[in-house]
């Protein structure tokens, strides 16, 4: 066998033994650019949470009884209306950008309104900053012009009601920056007639398409 | 006899030959070998120019970088090791956020840590692993995308705030502007929450990926948590998933010790999958109910689930995959 047979079965063996080294050292192998943070914190106001979140029909602004339908009612820490989590100067629910990179917000609810809960209404709209605008019905409409893609402002609303179909997510909020903070506003309406009792509907955001 | 000791002695010169030019090639393949495997190691200086060129376009907004409100620059430093060891350092007692509460507040210096339900300020991180020497270094080279070799970092590095982009700019207001009007009751982070890798059935045909999955800042609940594999990501791919399921602890008023969680997913092409490119997506769902009646009795009032009705619509977690033949 002559040198250079030697040197180059040598150098095969020892090239790939290297390789091998340097694969064990680097235990991931999946790569970036840059990396990515994406983080957010939801926070709710005064004693409400994600359930504590409460519309009730004698606590709205409109039709404040109990025949089964009213409109314009803000969001209550208790079923029995105990303090309005929404004002002129009280955001429900912010939600803060807290990583690296510009984040939508999308949001739908898990399953159509139907049988005794369908004539319930939710309506979404952004706060105005300080709060949810005067009375915290700044953005209420009726009815709600905000539909598709397009993100909701601080004076017009995007409606959830028996007509939204589950499996396509609602834009609440677009392009919100790193280190940015969007507060959402909401009114839960009865429409017609909805019968007595409590209606929980699970508010989550969609699988998202990309 | 002269003929057999001249061929002896030509049969020995062969052999000794021989040696000599088994050694030089002995001698050649090691020193290859040390260029080569410097050359690996080195590797990640390959993506030099593409880091540097990052690093320049973030040095104009040097705040989602360092986190640091533009203070610490390059230009600053004239040995650049310095600004490497200082970029992503923790400067708690620097950060005086009690100062900057109780000017918020309206009140006296000395009753802020009765509003947060603390001692003193060093409570905020007291829960927390000692910072190692090369904490700055190594969360600096993850920031800029200079090394992927994340699996082997221990607590004491993703467990520090510090370690996540832009902590200092937006989880630190959490103490220093409190607004005792709200409360944060939902969140997480992912990172790095978005990967990539090549796959072949000709080499490799599995991935292995690490991602950090914490708390959001001012989160004062504990949240259970799972992790699942999208639906459309297991028609192509087998994952698992260590840990799945885990609870998120409270990053306020103070950081918890199970506030991050080092998340390991493992996939592998299933056989019919054609070459292409991929989108593999973790979703964050309810956790199984055992674990749920576990931590809500455990935790009452400050139990809430991860997944809650609004968050960020894209994947927390994301994975790319190129296969090829």
């Amino acid at each position: 066998m002559d040198l250079r047979k030697i040197v180059f079965i040598g150098f095969v063996v020892t090239f790939f033994a290297v390789f091998v080294y340097a694969a064990v050292e680097n235990n991931t192998t999946m790569t970036w650019v840059v990396p990515s943070n994406v983080s957010h914190s939801l926070t709710y106001s005064g004693a409400c949470s994600s359930s504590d979140f409460y519309f009730v029909e004698d606590q709205c602004a409109q039709d404040s009884d109990i025949d089964g339908n009213g409109s314009q009612c803000v969001p209550q820490t208790t079923s029995a209306g105990g303090t309005s989590c929404q004002d002129a100067t009280t955001i429900p629910i912010t939600i803060t950008n807290n990583g690296n990179v510009g984040i939508n917000v999308d949001a739908n609810f898990t399953a159509e309104f139907a049988g005794a809960d369908v004539n319930i209404v939710l309506k979404v709209w952004m706060s105005d900053g300080p709060g949810c605008g005067a009375s915290g019905l700044g953005g209420y409409e009726a009815p709600c012009t905000i539909t598709g893609a397009t993100p909701v402002t601080s004076t017009a609303c995007r409606r959830y009601n028996q007509t939204n179909e589950t499996t396509a997510a609602q834009r609440i909020v677009s392009a919100l920056g790193a280190g940015d903070t969007n507060g959402m506003c909401f009114s839960g309406d009865f429409n017609t007639s909805v019968s007595q009792g409590s209606h929980a509907v699970t508010f989550m955001t969609t699988s998202p398409a990309s | 006899m002269e003929e057999d000791s001249a061929s002896n002695d030509s049969k020995e010169k062969t052999k000794t030959n021989k040696n000599w030019k088994m050694l030089f090639g002995a001698v050649v393949i090691i020193a290859l070998a040390v260029i080569v495997y410097s050359f690996i190691s080195d590797q990640d200086d390959s993506s030099v120019p593409l880091a540097l060129l990052t690093q320049d376009s973030q040095e104009n907004n040097e705040v989602n970088l360092t986190g640091n409100e533009g203070k610490i620059k390059p230009s600053s430093y004239a040995v650049r090791k310095e600004y490497f060891e200082e970029a992503f350092k923790p400067r708690r007692d620097e950060y005086n956020l009690f100062e900057k509460a109780s000017e918020r507040l309206g009140i006296p210096l000395e009753d802020v840590p009765e509003y947060f339900t603390l001692n003193s300020e060093e409570d905020i991180f007291n829960e927390l692993p000692q910072v190692p020497e090369d904490f700055s270094e190594v969360a600096y080279l993850l920031a800029t995308g200079r090394t992927y070799a994340i699996g082997n970092l221990s607590e004491e590095y993703f467990l520090q705030p510090e370690f996540y982009p832009n902590f200092k700019e937006n989880g630190l207001k959490y103490w220093s502007e409190p607004d005792p009007k709200y409360w944060t009751t939902n969140g997480y982070g992912t990172y790095p929450a978005e990967q990539f890798d090549v796959l072949s059935y000709s080499n490799r045909d599995e991935f292995l990926a690490v991602v950090f999955l914490y708390t959001g800042y001012g989160v004062q609940t504990y949240q259970g948590a799972t992790l699942i594999p999208s639906s459309g990501s297991l028609e192509y791919f087998d994952i698992t998933i260590s840990p799945d399921t885990f609870l998120l602890t409270p990053t306020f008023p103070k950081f918890s010790k199970d506030w991050a969680h080092q998340i390991v997913i493992a996939g592998k092409l299933k056989p019919d999958t054609p070459p292409g490119e991929y989108s593999i997506g973790l979703l964050i769902v309810k956790p199984p109910y055992e674990k749920k009646v576990e931590w809500a009795s455990k935790y009452r009032n400050l139990y809430f689930d991860a997944a809650t009705g609004i968050a960020p619509s894209n994947f927390p977690i994301r994975f790319t995959i190129t296969v090829k033949e």
